[in-house]
Formats: structure tokens, sequence, C-alpha cells
């Protein structure tokens, strides 16, 4: 009889809002709400080994329920159960650009608690499958688009995480690069991570993601 | 090395970055800055007025004279008062006149003289004179022309004790004795009065070299304060406290990283310009300054830091905010005391200036008020915990709002 998978993630009657500041309300006039609601009533379960992707237009909230998930935000309402680790790949990469790409992802590597041997291994190793390792010495501010794409999905994939967010994380990417980190994040599906992707482009979804959630409205459909 | 103090010193980097970027920024436009830098200097010089300076490098002082009786001896005193160059104005008055001068601007400082110094001086007994000023560097101006005084005084009493007993035993105990006795001691303050025209000498430090240190530390400190400021600012905007604030590590790292930069940069640089200043004052007190720097920069850290934060996403908007505010500061210690232009010292404005400000950093880079510096340290030491805290709290706030 086979194992039923762990629940890595469980998102409980999510909602956020957005408080406008106190001038602007008093612009706009005292009697309407200073709040507006970005999505409400998100109820989601996720178990190792799947994928989730995440649509919607423009500031409707997919990088705020990314940020909630990896908890730099708080929630208005409703809770997030969180069960392994957590590995992010931001919009805004927040990588040091007086640093080479290495040491870039050694310092990731520290963040992660690794430290050492272990640490150089790690780190080259993950370099070696996102393709980094072609300008592995090369300043950060002097990389393309396309290098730090490749940078930041392999930070997130350090110390081999149980939950992989990716904040659409194939922008400026090409073909062939886009095509080999697909490769990547599959392997690391197969090994059991739980991805969460945004993207604006639904083929970036295929053969990742089994569903897809709509927001604002937390609409659930499979793919 | 762990990973900790890898992390920590991970942190360094883009400061030191930082620092070398401004270099190079700085060579690129040499030009500019020379240019810039001579213009400065003729600037200062020309608005330099010319009686500043006028007895060596003492500044031209207004004092009030504080005597009960309007004897012979205050008039001598008075007269004799008036001849010093240093002295700019004079004021024979009451102690209540004096006080209401002193805080209408109208003089620097006042020079009590008790009721019965001519008795003292006569019958040998010692003197109480006290200066009264609200104003640290002008205030030791005055004192250093009280102590010439007394100290000239002292060594005339001899005499006068000796010339008293020849008086008495040439008229005997009668009024004669009493008025040659007096006529002598007058003509001894006379001549005591007359040679501190060249009280110059007996000052260690000038004051202007004092306020220019003054100003020096003050510089050095708020440009390591600004990088570090910078620092953890750009660390902000770029998203880099993100990714701590991800893999669950707090704030305080970055705060306590960068005040030690703050305070390694301020050190090195006092230490670097306080050598180069030995050269000319060997009394210069190096660990006085250093101290001061370091103390400074720990105050000034999470200062710009919470301004830099005021808008984090903007990096130019940041530098010029905190530009903006040393400039405020600079302002403050500019009216404050820390450096005089001779038409800011003739108005009664100084009375408002914040001379708290002025008579601390005088104090730090004097050296010479330990007591002073002592109580700060400690006032420091206790509110710098909080500092960090208050600092780290906010950054985490403003991301996790």
């Amino acid at each position: 009889m086979s194992e039923a998978p762990a629940e890595i993630l469980r998102l409980s009657n999510l909602s956020k809002s957005l408080t406008k500041s106190l001038s602007k309300s008093l612009t706009k006039g005292l009697n309407k709400s200073r709040e507006s609601t970005l999505f409400k009533g998100i109820n989601l379960s996720l178990f190792c080994g799947e994928g989730l992707g995440i649509c919607g237009h423009n500031g409707c909230g997919k990088t705020t329920l990314l940020d909630i998930i990896a908890g730099l935000q708080k929630p208005t309402l409703g809770s997030v159960h969180v069960n392994g680790r957590v590995g992010y790949c931001m919009q805004s990469a927040g990588f040091q650009d007086s640093l080479s790409f290495r040491d870039n992802l050694l310092l990731e590597a520290h963040l992660c608690g690794l430290h050492g041997t272990k640490a150089k291994h790690e780190v080259e190793l993950v370099a070696a499958r996102c393709d980094v390792l072609p300008y592995w010495k090369m300043r950060y501010s002097k990389g393309s688009s396309g290098m730090k794409g490749r940078l930041n999905v392999a930070a997130a994939l350090l110390s081999s995480p149980h939950i992989i967010l990716l904040d659409e994380a194939f922008n400026f990417l090409d073909e062939q690069s886009l095509q080999h980190l697909r490769l990547v994040l599959f392997a690391e599906k197969e090994r059991g991570a739980t991805l969460l992707m945004v993207s604006h482009n639904l083929q970036d979804f295929s053969g990742l993601c089994e569903r897809v959630l709509h927001l604002p409205d937390g609409r659930i459909e499979s793919l | 090395m762990n990973a900790k103090t890898a992390l920590y010193l991970r942190f360094f980097i883009p400061t030191l970055a930082m620092i070398g970027t401004s270099l190079r920024l700085a060579l690129r436009y040499l030009g500019i800055l020379v240019v810039a830098t001579l213009c400065l200097v003729a600037l200062i010089l020309a608005s330099l007025p010319r009686g500043l300076f006028s007895s060596g490098d003492l500044p031209i002082v207004s004092i009030a004279l504080v005597y009960g009786s309007e004897d012979s001896l205050g008039r001598n005193l008075s007269d004799e008062l008036k001849q010093i160059e240093v002295i700019d104005r004079f004021y024979f008055c009451n102690s209540d006149e004096a006080r209401s001068l002193l805080l209408n601007g109208e003089v620097d400082a006042f020079i009590t003289l008790p009721d019965n110094m001519l008795e003292n001086l006569v019958s040998g007994k010692k003197s109480t004179i006290t200066v009264t000023a609200n104003d640290p560097v002008l205030g030791a101006v005055v004192y250093a022309i009280v102590e010439r005084a007394a100290k000239t005084a002292n060594s005339l009493q001899s005499y006068m004790l000796a010339y008293k007993d020849a008086a008495l035993s040439y008229y005997g105990n009668n009024d004669d004795a009493y008025n040659s006795i007096n006529s002598f001691a007058i003509s001894l303050m006379g001549d005591a009065l007359s040679r501190l025209t060249s009280v110059s000498a007996t000052t260690t430090v000038s004051p202007f070299y004092l306020q220019l240190l003054t100003l020096l530390l003050f510089v050095i400190c708020s440009l390591a304060a600004l990088f570090c400021a910078l620092t953890i600012s750009r660390q902000c905007a770029t998203g880099f406290s993100r990714r701590l604030l991800v893999r669950k590590i707090s704030f305080l790292p970055i705060v306590i990283t960068q005040l030690t930069v703050g305070a390694i940069l301020s050190i090195v640089l006092c230490l670097v310009c306080g050598l180069a200043l030995n050269f000319v004052d060997q009394k210069f007190n190096l660990l006085a300054f250093m101290f001061s720097g370091l103390l400074l920069s720990q105050i000034l850290v999470p200062l710009f830091a919470l301004v830099a934060m005021s808008k984090p996403l903007q990096e130019g908007t940041n530098t010029r905010t905190l530009l903006a505010v040393m400039a405020m500061i600079f302002l403050l210690l500019f009216i404050g005391g820390g450096f005089y232009p001779s038409y800011l010292m003739q108005l009664p404005i100084r009375v408002f200036n914040p001379v708290w400000l002025a008579n601390v950093l005088s104090s730090w880079t004097l050296g010479a008020s330990l007591n002073l510096l002592a109580n700060l340290s400690t006032v420091a030491l206790f509110l710098l915990p909080f500092a960090i805290f208050l600092a780290g709290w906010y950054l985490q706030w403003r991301l996790l709002k």
C-alpha cells in the first residue's frame, strides 16, 4: 500500500486587503472605505510533488499571495500553514551588485545556514544545474537579465526546499534557457518539491502544474 | 570561519563597494572638486573678518566687569581692560546688569571681582575671581585672560607685602602709609593688566583650531554614517532585506554590522586625521578625538538609517534627504558655536543658539571636559541597545506592514 503524500501547504480562508493612506481617504471622502480588497476566502491544500499555477490581471495580488506564503507579509484574515523549507524566486532579486554570481549564491547559502565546503559544494551543484557556471566569476551588475533570472532560480533551489515559489521566473529567458529551467524544475518536482508559479502566460504552467488558481476570485481549475 | 561570521562579513562589502564607487566618482570629477574646494577656501577666507583673529588666534570678546565699589582700583581696572586688544567692548556694572547683558548677547562673559579685592591684595589674602559665560570657547578665552591677570597679581603680591612692611616702618601706622600702599597696589595691578595683551601665548590650543576640529570630526562621522545608512537603504531597496526575511533572519544583524562598519570607519578616519593633526599640535588629544568619533558615529548611524528608510525605494531621494539632514546639523553647528563668523558673534541671535550642542561638541574635541564625556558615554551606551532595537524593528515593520 503506497503512503499518502504529505500536505506541504494549507491556506484557510485567506484574505488580503490594502489600507489606503489617511491623506488619500480624506481627499476621496471619508464615507468611502479606507480598505481595498485584493483577494478573499482562498482555501487551498498542496501536497508533495504538486504544482500550482497562479494567474490574474496586474495588481490582483499574485505576488502578495506568494509574499504571504513566504512570510514577508501578513494576511488580513485567515491562516497559512507551511510544512517545510521555502525557496522563493522573487521578482526583485535582491542580489548584491558588487559581488560575483558565485559570491551571491554563496551568500544565499550562508543565509540558508550552509557553510564551509558543504556550502561551496551545494552552490556549485545548483549553479551547474541552472547553467550559471559559464559566468560564475562575473560581477552581478555586469550580467544580462537572462543570466540574473537563472541565478534567481538557482538561489531558490539552494538547500533543497520543500516548496518552491516562482514569481514570473521565466521572464527575460531565451527559449533554450527556458526549456532548460523547465527541465530542472520538473526534476525538482519529481524529487517531491511543490511548485507555486506566478505567470501571465498559461503555457508556462504546462507540464509543471496540475491546477491553476485564478485571482482575485480564488477559482481553481485543472489543467 | 562559521556561517554567522561569514554572513556578517558579507555585509561589509556593500559599504566598502560604495566607498570605492564614491572614490571613483571623486576621481572622475576631480577637476570640479578642485575648483569647488578652491572656491570654498576663497569664500571662507573672504568672509573671515580681519578683526576676528587680530590678537594671535583669539577671537575678540566683549566682557562686563562686576566690581562692587567704585574705588580707584575699579576705575583703574576698567581703564586697563579697555586697553586690551582682544576685548572689543567693555562694561563696568553690577551683577544684575551684567547678567542681563549676557542674556541679551551684548557681552560674551562677565568677570566678577570681590568687593574687598584691594584690601585682600594689601593684606596678602587670596581673592576669588569668577568668570560667567554661556559659550565654551569664548568662556575659555576670558578665563585665560583672568588667569593670566591672577597669576601676575599673585607674583606681584609678595612685592606688595614687602612694600607694605617698608611703608609702615617708614610712615608709621597712619593714613599716609595706607595711601602710599594703595597707590602702589593700583600701579602693580595696572602693570599686571598691561601684560594681558600677550595672553594668546598662554592658550595651549587656539579656538579657531578647535572649531575646525569640531567640524572635521562631524564631517568624518557624518560621512561614515552616510555610507552605512545608504547601505542599509540600498539593501532594503534592492530586495536583499526580503531575502533575509524569507530565510527567517532578523534585521538586527544588518543594523549591528553597519554600526560596526560606522565605528571602524570613523575610528580609522579619526586616527588618520588625528595623526596628521598631531604634527601640528603635540598636545592634541588623539584618544579623545577617536572616542568622540566612535560615539558620534554610533548615534548618527541609526539616526541616518531611519531617515534613509523613510523612502526606501528611491535611492536618489535618500541621498538627498540625508545630505539635507547633514546640512541642517552643520547649520546648527555653525550658528550654535562650532564655527564663528564675526557678524554672528555680534548678533543677539546667539542667545537662541543650541549652546548645548556646541558645548558638547567643543568639549569632545577639547578633550578637556572628561566628566561631560563620561556622562555622555554612559547615556549613549545606555541608549544604544534601544537605538539598535528601534532601527531593526522599524526596518522590519516597514517591510512586513
